[in-house]
């Protein structure tokens, strides 16, 4: 037999769940705009239903619904796309940062104007052109001095830029082993709340969600290797080694390291073991630092180097005004400390114009000197010094705009399986009104069935029996 | 697909930002004229400009030199073109000295305008252009001639070989001046044997070696002034092909830095275009939801 109020606990179920369902909606609607929220749905589901019992076989049909309840609460997530987006973010984070040094690098070079390196070296050559027209002048002689100055300060200025960017590069570093650091230990965090939360049988929905936007946020500055384990913590792992260990996090250190002239190594801090990020915006910071830069700076160094030698060997050769000989024109080693010789400084009769002794008119070994530029140098590959240069700022240009492009592409990636993510994750706000409209419609038919059963029950109550009242 | 309300904000601020950008990098193009701000903005294009730079530095400087050559040539020929004259004096003395009918004075006052022929041709030999001596070689600060006060002729010459060598174009040098001592010393010689002849009365010299001394002179002064006109026509060839050359330089490196104005107002118009419209759609379609029809 059925229980006189079995109709009404149906519709008490059903009042539940469906007001359940829009509480679901309320939560979306809200977080509409939430970063890394995804939908949650109430999944309905019957209740059991009820058998009537009999002692040979059912006197009315089949089995009966009992109603309706709120299975379960779930997230609408693919994390296959979280795996994609995290790997797209790792490659947009290392060109990024690989872009916005080159950027540097290409104010630092100044190229194309007249204020740049390349400038200087042909003014230079012009006055040595001016001088071989005229080696008996002071004036032009005086000319070659300043231009020679202002030579040797752009390339000290330059190798100072460029050495300055490292160590920015190098702060740079730090600051993101920071916030890695700082990420991992979120991580664990939220890794131990969500641990609790199914130990005790529930879905962590909104934890789930804080957990994979850290994750995101991580692999914008590393490249990691995510585990998810069967009760929803995250496990990461840097170069095959664990940051995130379940609850646990391992931090890394920034370690000054002589062999780098003090620039930091990235270390692990239980073992001391160096990282080495290879993706992330912390591997295109250190690339950057040591590869890039470094590379740059290295070349301007030849080019100031084989410009010493080169160039003193040929005044060495020549003769001055007071007919000195075998002087040096520079000193020093490299692009930082490049100089003119204390005798240039002293006397401008000392610049060597000519080949011979007691020849002031003679002008051959300036027009010597002129033409050290434009002679292909050995140390330099086989090019001139000019040509090395342009090469270096075209290869500073090609680098640039590829990861110009690099950094376009990747955003067009990210946004494209964000717009993936957000096709299955994200809330739409007319879904969410459909949905709204249905539990409210099936919410107010529920409290009908409520009034249905209470008119019958009256029925029963109130005015059977009073026959012979 | 599922298409959400972020979705759409999202692609709509992405594209707008795109349009932007594109406009940014038109507006800076059109403003200031130049197609490049950075190597990276055109690689290929940057390199090919600071070579071509680098050439116009190289043609600009080449034509100065050849200028300057020039000028010391010209400074050259004129002076030679004085000692011509002085030498055409000489020889019409000489000729006029040779006539057996002249009285001795007159071939002593002959004598004595030679002496004064001499002193202005050791003058002319220390000529100087800039404050540097043109005929002493290299050694431009040193005067290639003086006057012998015992002897009243001039001395040794003082001067260098010396070929003082501009570059004119890359890697080819030309002489600019013309060494004095071998041109000098025989005009030198010629008139002071005219001198001595005349003053010693000997008109069988005057007519004879000494006439030919001068005339010989005066031959090698022509084979001189005709090298510096051949060295003056090679430099005026050489400076109007530099001077080409400089247009050409000038022409590609404005081809490769500037703007195609035409072109970029054109793209500015199209991407105005699209944007806006990315904006009056963008506005269309943010707006309505399923609210707004709900009662």
């Amino acid at each position: 037999m059925r229980s006189t109020f079995f109709g009404i606990d149906i519709a008490r179920r059903a009042l539940q769940a469906q007001q359940r369902a829009l509480d679901v909606v309320g939560h979306n609607i809200a977080n509409a705009n939430t970063p890394g929220y995804s939908r949650q749905v109430a999944v309905q589901a019957t209740t059991p239903p009820y058998t009537y019992p009999s002692r040979h076989m059912p006197t009315g049909a089949g089995q009966v619904g009992t109603g309706v309840y709120i299975a379960a609460i779930r997230r609408v997530r693919d994390e296959f796309i979280d795996m994609q987006l995290r790997n797209e973010t790792e490659s947009a984070g290392r060109w990024q940062a690989r872009r916005d040094a080159l950027r540097q690098v290409e104010l630092i070079f100044l190229e194309p104007s007249d204020l740049s390196l390349r400038s200087a070296m042909d003014q230079f050559w012009q006055s040595l052109q001016d001088l071989h027209l005229q080696p008996e002048s002071d004036a032009a002689r005086a000319v070659v001095r300043e231009r020679a100055l202002s030579l040797t300060a752009t390339f000290q200025h330059v190798h100072k830029q460029l050495t300055d960017l490292r160590w920015d590069l190098d702060r740079l570093a730090q600051l993101e082993v920071e916030r890695i650091n700082s990420l991992a230990e979120r991580l664990a965090d939220v890794n131990n709340q969500i641990f609790r939360v199914v130990t005790s049988g529930q879905e962590p929905n909104d934890l789930l969600d804080r957990r994979d936007e850290l994750l995101l946020e991580l692999s914008e500055l590393v490249d990691i290797d995510v585990v998810i384990l069967d009760n929803k913590m995250a496990n990461v792992a840097i170069g095959g080694l664990s940051i995130v260990n379940g609850q646990h996090a391992t931090m890394l250190r920034a370690v000054a390291d002589p062999a780098k002239g003090d620039m930091v190594t990235i270390r692990w801090g239980n073992t001391d073991r160096e990282v080495r990020p290879a993706n992330g915006r912390l591997g295109g910071i250190l690339e950057a630092r040591d590869e890039l830069v470094a590379g740059y700076l290295d070349s301007l160094n030849a080019l100031a180097a084989t410009l010493i030698e080169k160039f003193n060997a040929v005044h060495q050769g020549g003769y001055g005004l007071d007919d000195s000989h075998g002087l040096d024109f520079f000193v020093g080693t490299n692009a930082s400390d490049i100089d003119l010789s204390k005798d240039i400084y002293d006397s401008l009769s000392k610049i060597a114009a000519s080949s011979e002794a007691d020849t002031p008119g003679d002008g051959s070994n300036a027009l010597r000197l002129a033409s050290v530029y434009t002679e292909p140098v050995a140390a330099l590959g086989g090019v001139t010094m000019r040509d090395f240069f342009t090469s270096l700022v075209s290869g500073i240009g090609v680098a640039a705009q590829k990861a110009d492009n690099m950094v376009d592409s990747q955003a067009v990636l990210v946004e494209h399986l964000q717009n993936r993510r957000d096709g299955i994750s994200g809330v739409s706000l007319d879904e969410e009104m459909v949905d709204m409209i249905r539990f409210q419609q099936a919410y107010a038919a529920a409290a009908r069935v409520v009034t249905a059963m209470d008119e019958a029950l009256d029925t029963i109550i109130s005015r059977m029996g009073i026959v012979g009242r | 697909m599922r298409i959400t309300n972020n979705m759409m904000a999202r692609n709509l601020v992405s594209n707008l930002n795109a349009h932007l950008r594109r406009q940014e990098e038109l507006h800076y193009q059109l403003a200031s004229g130049r197609r490049l701000r950075v190597p990276s903005d055109d690689p290929a294009a940057t390199s090919h400009s600071m070579r071509l730079h680098s050439d116009l530095e190289h043609t600009r400087q080449h034509r100065a030199n050849i200028s300057r050559a020039l000028s010391w040539l010209e400074a050259t020929d004129s002076v030679l073109n004085e000692v011509g004259s002085a030498l055409q004096r000489a020889k019409e003395l000489a000729v006029y000295g040779a006539n057996g009918t002249l009285p001795s004075e007159s071939r002593q006052a002959l004598a004595d305008e030679i002496k004064q022929i001499l002193e202005h041709m050791v003058d002319l030999a220390n000529s100087s252009h800039a404050g540097l001596y043109l005929f002493s070689g290299n050694k431009t600060l040193t005067k290639p001639y003086e006057l012998v006060p015992a002897t009243g002729y001039a001395g040794t010459y003082q001067g260098d070989g010396g070929m003082r060598e501009y570059e004119m174009s890359a890697g080819v040098t030309v002489a600019v001046n013309v060494p004095g001592q071998a041109l000098f010393d025989e005009i030198f010689n010629a008139l002071r044997d005219l001198h001595k002849a005349l003053e010693s009365d000997d008109l069988d010299a005057v007519g004879g070696s000494a006439m030919a001394g001068i005339d010989s002179a005066i031959d090698h002064l022509l084979r001189v002034r005709s090298d510096v006109g051949a060295r003056v026509n090679r430099l005026e060839l050489a400076a109007a092909r530099m001077h080409e050359l400089e247009l050409n330089v000038e022409q590609l490196i404005a081809d490769n830095e500037s703007v195609d104005i035409a072109k970029a107002i054109i793209d500015l118009k199209v991407s105005e275009n699209s944007y806006r419209a990315a904006l009056a759609s963008g506005a269309r379609i943010i707006q309505p939801t399923l609210i707004d029809f709900l009662r």
